[in-house]
């Protein structure tokens, strides 16, 4: 399967018909959470990403910076995904990858809906640096809307 | 093939015996004519998604340093472009860089290579934030 079967199918499997990657292989899912970019990566081995901001770096953000770092270890409390600071903008990101031949579009849709999951639970920890993230506490995902 | 065969095939490869105990595989690993101290590598098997996560240890996290090396680590994270695909994290003061990896992924792919590329990217980090 494709990278662009791949995203039309996981698409109309949550009824966005004709959901399709740009000629950068870049297609972004929009909701009240925010934007999910998902990107195509032709490197050694194809690969898929998200990726997803998730809130600013606060003044002072040692509590903030230490709480993501945290958050990363053994991917636990990410899902899988890996929190980041984009050194242009400053800002607390997040990301997960994985190999194009190990996705299907029902495990695709899984990876997503985790991941959008995991960015509610993420900002809400990184904006009360400290704070625990607590399990079953997780919020219901929003719709998906194309852009 | 199972995880001890993996981690078997990894000494091999290496030229040691690498110990497993209930699906933890520890060990150290240096380079020739480096003085950064070896890097501690720590490969723990999930049985349930059969997945290995590969732990390399980075140092103790120093706070009279703040906010930068913890910057330098997340910054690195982003888009993995510092850490070939792996993802920098503090478990208890201890900086390391981290790893998930199917088993057939491990096997296909040689262990040792996926190890050499962690192993690089802490020792790029050590000397830039020595």
């Amino acid at each position: 399967m494709t990278y662009e079967e791949l995203i039309e199918e996981a698409g109309a499997a949550i009824g966005i018909e004709g959901f399709t990657p740009d000629a950068d292989g870049v297609c972004t899912l929009v909701s009240d959470i925010g934007e999910i970019v998902i990107m195509d990566c032709k490197g050694q081995k194809e690969t898929v990403l998200l990726n997803a901001a998730v809130t600013d770096v606060p003044p002072n953000a040692g509590a903030a910076l230490l709480a993501a770092l945290e958050s990363n270890k053994g991917f636990k409390d990410t899902n899988g995904a890996t929190l980041s600071v984009d050194p242009e903008t400053h800002r607390f990101e997040l990301s997960r990858y994985a190999f194009l031949e190990d996705l299907d579009p029902d495990n695709f849709i899984e990876m997503v809906e985790k991941f959008a999951t995991t960015l509610v639970a993420v900002r809400e920890k990184l904006e009360s640096a400290g704070d625990k993230l607590a399990e079953g506490e997780l919020p219901e995902l929003g719709e998906f809307i194309r852009v | 093939m199972t995880f001890e065969d993996a981690i078997a095939a990894l000494g091999e490869e290496f030229g040691v015996d690498i110990p497993v105990e209930d699906g933890v595989a520890s060990f150290e690993v240096s380079s020739d004519g480096d003085n950064l101290s070896p890097v501690g590598f720590t490969l723990t098997y999930e049985p349930e998604d059969e997945t290995l996560l590969v732990s390399a240890d980075a140092g103790a996290v120093d706070p009279e340093r703040g906010e930068e090396p913890l910057l330098g680590m997340l910054e690195a994270n982003h888009m993995f472009a510092g850490t070939m695909g792996a993802a920098f994290c503090v478990d208890d003061g201890r900086a390391k860089l981290e790893r998930r990896v199917s088993l057939a992924t491990f096997w296909r792919e040689g262990g040792k290579s996926i190890l050499m590329s962690l192993f690089k990217s802490v020792c790029d980090w050590r000397r830039k934030t020595a």
